[in-house]
């Protein structure tokens, strides 16, 4: 028998996918966002070039884009940026995987986590660079080092998340799993997994930021190249415009790779029904 | 055919959840589990999925004892439980993932029809009604064609309009196969409504109070004379059930002061 009568109420009216409220304000509000920085820019730019303020210590933004564009046309910049970048994405790699694989274990199997859990909090509790020393007597000055500073950086927000995530997946959706007996390779795959994800793609985010973070530690413990060693040379040899540019590099990066990460991941969450939609 | 032989849960905390509760059910038959909160009507109903063991007794499947989920038994929570990042038609599919894609899509499409639903396979769980969920429920159980189908107060989270239709329609589906469907409940008009078979538990410990059969002619017309007897029946059998926990009535008029 088709649907009839009895149905009719609900089958026959295809209710429209919720639409949500489309951020008309969106391409405005990203302009105004440039407001500020702009007009500080400027006004300091006037300031230096009608001799109200030197510049010699903060330099304005003329000089700071010469020094980028000179860094640029040399090739340093890219030298720098791929020397970092490739700690960044190395460290990121490793502590994803060994913070996801761990925190997976710690999460899903109680005697892990009564064994192994209070001992990572305890390790959590060191402040990373406090690490610097050992990795250095452990791994060399080189990029070994640098690469498992990042990496411990990048590990405690993944496992945090994995393992909180873990632990608070819905008990009555697993249950769905066993009611249809689910072997429990299958019931992690196919529910666990799934269940963790958005919590997981916010570890991601937060282990990658953490990852910038720690490659400028990792540089300043001593570099030849990258743009932490660039901070570092501009100090010694007083130019803050080189540092204000390894900045600036630095802050371009980490939002594209964020930007990056976060529309990689989209695609896997588009089922979520969340207070707002991020593109 | 559905047994239960002396069945009884006691949880870790020493609470008697069920106690000693044999009832057989018939292949096809609908039996609707009735009773005040506490009395074990969804502990017995998770008894009889498998999800829960019992500490006593057993349940059996066509002679086939339940240890544990069993493919000829499905089950319809009282919250949809859809997976959020499954589409509607996958959701449904879920428990078919032995099958191949084509004939996996096949039952899926078969059931969404069925259930009223074809127009959206694609959507997201998120983009269904209370209503339209509890359907893919039922749709995501029926699809592997249980012999058993338990629904644990499966409308009770629903407005009234939208039960009553839900109600009917699931009786058009059981109508198609006739698996058993035991419905536990706590509306007296929806156990009447669809059960061949009504039992009352009684709380502390709960068991089965009273067993009645209702004999009405389907259609059943929810506003004729016969329908208000058996509910009414069942109501004082319920009355007579909360009098019986004795203690839980009077200890409340005691405590208020003159």
């Amino acid at each position: 028998m088709p649907a009839d009568g009895s149905l009719a109420l609900e089958a026959s009216a295809p209710v429209e996918p919720v639409r949500r409220p489309s951020r008309g304000a969106g391409s405005y509000s990203a302009l105004a966002g440039f407001l500020v920085p702009v007009v500080l820019g400027l006004a300091w730019e006037a300031a230096v070039r009608f001799g109200v303020a030197n510049g010699r210590l903060v330099p304005p933004p003329s000089v700071i884009f010469q020094t980028l564009y000179e860094l640029a046309i040399t090739g340093e910049l890219y030298t720098h940026i791929k020397a970092t970048l490739f700690r960044v994405l190395s460290g990121f790699a490793a502590g994803t995987i060994a913070g996801t694989l761990i925190g997976a274990l710690v999460g899903y199997a109680q005697t892990a986590r009564v064994l192994i859990d209070p001992s990572l909090q305890g390790l959590r509790a060191v402040p990373s660079i406090a690490w610097v020393p050992l990795f250095i007597l452990w791994f060399g000055i080189f990029e070994a080092s640098k690469i498992t500073l990042v990496a411990v950086g990048v590990f405690f927000p993944i496992y945090l998340g994995v393992l909180g995530a873990l632990l608070s997946v819905d008990r009555k959706i697993v249950e769905v799993g066993r009611a249809f007996r689910l072997s429990s390779f299958a019931l992690v795959r196919r529910i666990l997994l799934p269940s963790i994800l958005p919590a997981y793609v916010v570890a991601l985010r937060g282990g990658l930021g953490l990852g910038w973070m720690f490659v400028v530690a990792a540089e300043f413990m001593g570099a030849s190249e990258g743009l932490g060693y660039l901070l570092v040379d501009g100090q010694q040899l007083g130019k803050p415009q080189q540092i204000v540019a390894a900045i600036l590099t630095f802050a371009i990066l980490g939002q594209l790779s964020d930007w990056l990460l976060s529309r990689l991941t989209a695609p896997f969450l588009r089922w979520q029904d969340s207070f707002v939609r991020t593109s | 055919m559905l047994s239960v032989n002396g069945l009884g849960k006691t949880y870790p905390n020493g609470t008697v959840a069920v106690r000693d509760v044999t009832l057989t059910i018939g292949a096809g038959e609908i039996v609707s589990i009735v009773g005040g909160s506490g009395c074990g009507k969804s502990t017995l109903l998770r008894l009889l999925s498998g999800l829960d063991h019992p500490t006593v007794g057993t349940v059996e499947v066509d002679g086939t004892q339940i240890v544990g989920p069993h493919p000829a038994v499905g089950i319809v929570f009282q919250e949809p439980r859809l997976l959020p990042w499954l589409t509607v038609e996958n959701n449904i599919g879920f428990g078919l993932a032995h099958l191949s894609r084509a004939e996996r899509r096949d039952r899926v499409h078969t059931v969404l029809k069925r259930v009223g639903l074809s127009d959206y396979g694609s959507r997201w769980p998120r983009e269904l009604s209370g209503g339209q969920s509890q359907r893919v429920a039922i749709a995501r159980a029926l699809v592997t064609r249980p012999s058993v189908l338990l629904l644990d107060e499966p409308f009770s989270a629903l407005d009234a309009f939208t039960r009553v239709e839900l109600q009917d329609h699931l009786l058009e589906i059981w109508e198609d196969t006739r698996p058993t469907l035991v419905l536990v409940t706590h509306d007296i008009e929806e156990a009447v409504a669809l059960a061949s078979r009504v039992v009352v538990m009684r709380p502390f410990p709960g068991r089965v109070a009273q067993i009645s059969d209702v004999t009405l002619a389907r259609p059943r017309d929810r506003l004729s004379h016969a329908f208000d007897d058996e509910k009414r029946a069942i109501l004082s059998a319920l009355d007579t059930t909360l009098a019986h926990a004795g203690t839980l009535r009077t200890r409340p008029a005691a405590a208020v002061p003159a």
